[in-house]
């Protein structure tokens, strides 16, 4: 099932949303790992209201295997992870 | 044949004066609530022909049409300050008593013969009517036809107010009522569509006013004594009590008018049950049976579907929503054998999927076509056993309205209640997919009802829970529903 709303990420902007992630110390709310999968990024800039425009939630998974709660996510700027290349 | 004015006519004049008024202001304020005007049923933001107010829409963030609501003056409209729900009920009461009033008056000309005053015999009587129009431009007042009480320019106009503007107005309005247009979808068509019905009726409303006001000075050219002596008296023999009464009534009903709005305006949830009372019982008479089919065509889907109300806006349906509602779960419980609960993905899988092309009537007057995916309602009903006791469905949605829609006049969580047996109408859906896709976050993802026979507010979006209850009086504030408790809307909206 594909949400036309979540838009899939290419390579280069997983790695660089994997950078974010050690650049800010985030990690599993629920178990406290730093090892996700990268998922996709929805535009919640345009849609919520307090949000700024050009702001994503990036979906992560937690790749810890008995993660009680394993699917999270990051709230980046597309100038942080969106461009090409 | 004596024409004269009978007692009956002289009270039909007074009792039709005091609820076109407040059709007229109660009018205003439902054009208020969404101050634009349409040739096509998709109202796309920017196709409006005629737009009565000022604001700008951002381009960079989500709007709805709350956000594009106008606040009148209580001196136009009624009550005023963007009060729909208050306008509504005033309206529909009034169009209540208004057409009951016509239907007697109508009964009565036609008992007593004296219909023949308002119908033209003769050809003639159309250049006549010109001739008439010249006369009064030159300030002179033209004879009245031959054994008749009014000219020819009178006789056509009142002719055409009674037997073609107001039948003209009450068909127009039934075609802005959702359960009509559902279950009669030509009806609709036979106007060019639901936003030409709202324009007519408009233009309608503008007709009434001109004709009143040309009425009004008509009343002082030819003598204001002389004329309202024989609507009060029935004879123009009284002109100077007559001028008296007839300001004195004109006085009263501006008095009536400010009274009932400051009522309303300070007392808005007695207003809801008084007239409710009345309103509500013929909503429930006439257009809750209605059963909704709609199957429009794929060509007819607006490209561009309009929305009232905002998205949860927490982090939580945020990642969900990034993770393709993977977490969704839907409670269903309350007074039922087996309370369950369904992944969107149980949904989804779920083996009756009913798809529908319907039109989408949000309650401040804008339309959309869209096309709809979901699970039946009623198969939901039976999976989970309602016990005897229970007669209405709760939604209850992941939208906090102070938090989600500042536009929106009111705090808390989203909800919404049906009765019971709107989950057996045959288009009452459970939506996960819309025109082919899944459902946009912007339009209630991943779950939301689709109740074609209802205006937009009771299609709850965004829903997390269904409960089945025996009363709503203990839901909320109590009137059955989030806009019900906060706006004061009415609970079945057929209309
Ligand atoms: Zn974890």
């Amino acid at each position: 099932m594909i949400i036309s709303e979540n838009k899939s990420l290419g390579e280069g902007q997983k790695q660089r949303v994997l950078k974010r992630i050690r650049e800010r110390n985030f990690t599993c709310v629920s178990c406290g790992s730093r090892d996700f999968e990268i998922g996709a990024a929805l535009e919640v800039g345009f849609l919520f209201l307090t949000e700024q425009p050009g702001t994503y939630m990036v979906a992560l998974t937690c790749k810890k295997p008995d993660c009680a709660s394993p699917r999270t996510g990051i709230k980046l700027h597309k100038s942080e992870f969106l461009h090409e290349s | 044949m004596e024409f004269g004015y009978p007692w009956w006519l002289r009270i039909e004049h007074l009792v039709n004066l005091i609820f076109l008024t407040f059709l007229i202001r109660s009018g205003m304020e439902i054009l208020a609530t969404h101050p634009k005007l349409y040739w096509n049923d998709n109202s796309k933001p920017g196709s409006e022909w005629a737009r009565f107010t000022r604001k700008v829409m951002p381009k960079d963030k989500l709007y709805d049409t709350l956000d594009e609501e106008e606040s009148y003056s209580s001196i136009i409209s009624m009550p005023g300050h963007s009060e729909l729900g208050m306008g509504r009920h005033w309206h529909f009461i009034s169009v209540i008593g208004w057409i009951l009033a016509g239907i007697i008056y109508v009964v009565l000309l036609f008992a007593t013969g004296q219909y023949h005053r308002y119908v033209p015999y003769s050809w003639e009587v159309f250049p006549e009517a010109w001739k008439n129009i010249i006369t009064y431009l030159s300030f002179e007042l033209p004879a009245t036809l031959p054994g008749q009480p009014f000219n020819a320019i009178q006789q056509l106009s009142y002719g055409a107010v009674i037997f073609i503007l107001a039948p003209f107005q009450i068909a127009t309005g039934a075609a802005q009522s959702p359960a009509i247009e559902a279950r009669f979808p030509w009806y609709v068509k036979l106007w060019g569509g639901r936003q030409w019905a709202r324009s007519l009726h408009f233009f309608g409303l503008l007709a009434f006013i001109g004709f009143i006001i040309i009425h009004l000075l008509m009343v002082i050219v030819h003598g204001f004594g002389q004329e309202t002596s024989k609507i009060i008296f029935g004879n123009q023999e009284h002109p100077g009590y007559a001028t008296g009464i007839a300001l004195g009534a004109i006085l009263a009903l501006v008095v009536l008018h400010i009274a009932a709005t400051k009522y309303t305006l300070a007392y808005p949830r007695n207003t809801r049950r008084i007239l409710g009372a009345v309103v509500e019982g013929t909503r429930k008479l006439i257009l809750h049976p209605l059963k909704s089919r709609q199957d429009y065509s794929e060509s007819e889907i607006s490209s561009e579907h309009r929305v009232n109300g905002k998205p949860p806006d927490t982090d939580w349906y945020k990642i969900m929503a990034a993770h393709n509602f993977a977490d969704y779960k839907l409670e269903v419980g309350g007074l039922v054998e087996r309370p369950m609960t369904f992944t969107l993905e149980d949904l989804r899988t779920f083996p009756t999927r009913q798809t529908q092309r319907v039109m989408h009537n949000c309650v401040q007057g804008w339309t959309s076509i869209g096309e709809w995916t979901g699970i039946p309602l009623r198969q939901i009903v039976e999976l989970v056993k309602p016990l005897p006791e229970a007669r209405h469905i709760c939604f209850l949605t992941m939208q906090d309205t102070g938090r989600d829609d500042p536009s929106a006049d009111g705090e808390g969580q989203f909800y919404e209640t049906i009765d019971l047996d709107y989950a057996y109408h045959p288009q009452c859906i459970l939506a996960y997919d819309m025109n082919g896709g899944p459902l946009p976050i912007k339009h209630g993802a991943p779950l939301r009802l689709r109740l074609e026979t209802q205006v937009g507010f009771k299609m709850a979006k965004w829903i997390e829970r269904i409960e089945f209850v025996a009363d709503f009086r203990d839901i909320g504030g109590g009137l059955g529903g989030w806009r019900e408790d906060n706006v004061y809307y009415d609970r079945d909206v057929g209309i």
